[in-house]
């Protein structure tokens, strides 16, 4: 059997929609040859919509491991902490009487937390709508700007325009995004202010596990796992 | 929950940009659908989750096929509902459900098929093979037209082709190729 290219050509026309699959049925009722092009051309457009979506499962799986690495800070604090304890144990060999253990211990947490907030500050992405919306409405480019800048990693600007967003919208997203973007200029106090005032919303714990990383930024271990 | 604050007509999204859209939905809502499984139904861990991806799946292939248009609820009463039926299934027929391969995604397809579909099924896994070592651009534009359901321009002007004509050359080669590799095996 050879599919011919008409054949092809009549069944992209069931796959545009200008012909229903009956009207198919009907061409091959006396065609027995015409019938198998179909049902081949049939089985290949099957099986690539199978491949589509296993691809689209994979993605998802793949997705799945990169959150599922992502909200596993506590397991590498540990080793964090571990090779905290070993520079600890170096530097204080090294400096002797001259450091007292205190500005050690003052420095290493300085020195863990840029450690730490390379590793584990993964902010979610903006959301997509208040990014591209294209509406020419004064309050809206303002919006837009502020998530731009958010999506441009610029959180100096981000963490001003979205505080101030939140002043003019008291919608708890701009607040949720205002919070990151202050745990992305690494203020932390100012960050746990405006994020207390969401605490209990799961959907945000869930978007980004900032708790967790405000509790590593501040060098405690009381957090297990937030979900 | 800020999936219905943020307004996203998630359908069209879906349609334009279907791998990000999907990567967003999925990221946004994953952790809070798997906890709703896991209360609710007392699935845990890797089956909570497979039944949440297939629940998104077949809101991918719902999307691709025009069976919904648009959402009488919201994105998450809608993917919720489709973790139910899932559930029930599981429950159902446990042996069957949530085996990692793509048995799954080939009921998907089939499920208004009522004729051969055993025959079907059987052929269907010999042409995913020859798909999976096809290559570009006939992979490409073989699921691009047949899946994403794209025009002729939209696949050329998103591959470089300079016209529909030459997409449209290409992909009967592509078939014609495909059937040889399938005739072969």
């Amino acid at each position: 059997m050879e599919v011919r290219k008409s054949t092809i050509d009549l069944y992209d026309s069931y796959i545009e929609g200008n012909l229903d699959f009956q009207d198919i049925e009907s061409k091959y009722e006396d065609d027995s040859s015409l019938r198998e092009e179909i049902v081949y051309l049939q089985t290949m457009e099957y099986a690539i919509r199978v491949k589509g979506l296993a691809d689209m499962k994979k993605s998802l799986q793949d997705i799945d491991r990169e959150l599922e690495t992502a909200q596993k800070p506590v397991t590498e604090k540990k080793v964090l902490k571990l090779s905290s304890y070993k520079y600890l144990l170096v530097a204080a060999s090294l400096l002797g009487l001259l450091v007292t253990g205190k500005i050690v211990k003052d420095r290493l947490t300085l020195g863990s937390q840029d450690s730490i907030y390379a590793q584990y500050f993964l902010p979610p992405p903006p959301p997509f709508s208040s990014v591209r919306s294209n509406q020419n409405i004064e309050e809206d480019t303002e919006r837009q700007s502020a998530y731009r800048a958010y999506e441009q990693k610029d959180y100096t600007r981000s963490s001003q325009l979205l505080e101030n967003e939140f002043r003019r919208s008291g919608d708890t997203l701009d607040l949720f995004y205002a919070g990151i973007s202050y745990l992305g200029v690494k203020d932390i106090e100012k960050a746990k202010q405006l994020l207390q005032l969401i605490k209990n919303d799961s959907a945000y714990i869930a978007k980004f596990n900032y708790k967790e990383f405000i509790d590593l930024m501040e060098g405690q271990n009381k957090s297990k796992s937030i979900k | 929950m800020e999936l219905e604050s943020s307004k996203i007509d998630w359908i069209a999204h879906i349609k334009s940009e279907p791998n990000k859209a999907l990567a967003t939905l999925y990221t946004r809502t994953r952790n809070e659908a798997v906890s709703w499984i896991n209360n609710t139904f007392g699935l845990q861990g890797d089956d909570a989750k497979e039944i949440y991806q297939d629940a998104i799946i077949i809101l991918y292939n719902n999307v691709l096929q025009g069976k919904i248009v648009s959402l009488e609820s919201n994105i998450k009463t809608y993917l919720f509902g489709i973790c139910r039926f899932r559930v029930y299934e599981y429950f159902r027929d446990k042996k069957k459900i949530l085996v990692k391969d793509d048995n799954f995604m080939v009921d998907i397809i089939l499920e208004d098929e009522v004729e051969y579909k055993e025959e079907l099924e059987s052929n269907i896994s010999q042409m995913y093979m020859h798909l999976n070592t096809i290559g570009d651009p006939c992979r490409s534009i073989l699921q691009l037209y047949y899946f994403e359901k794209m025009d002729m321009t939209s696949i050329g002007d998103l591959l470089g082709y300079k016209n529909s004509e030459t997409v449209k050359n290409l992909k009967y080669k592509c078939i014609k190729r495909l059937q040889k590799m399938f005739d072969l095996h």
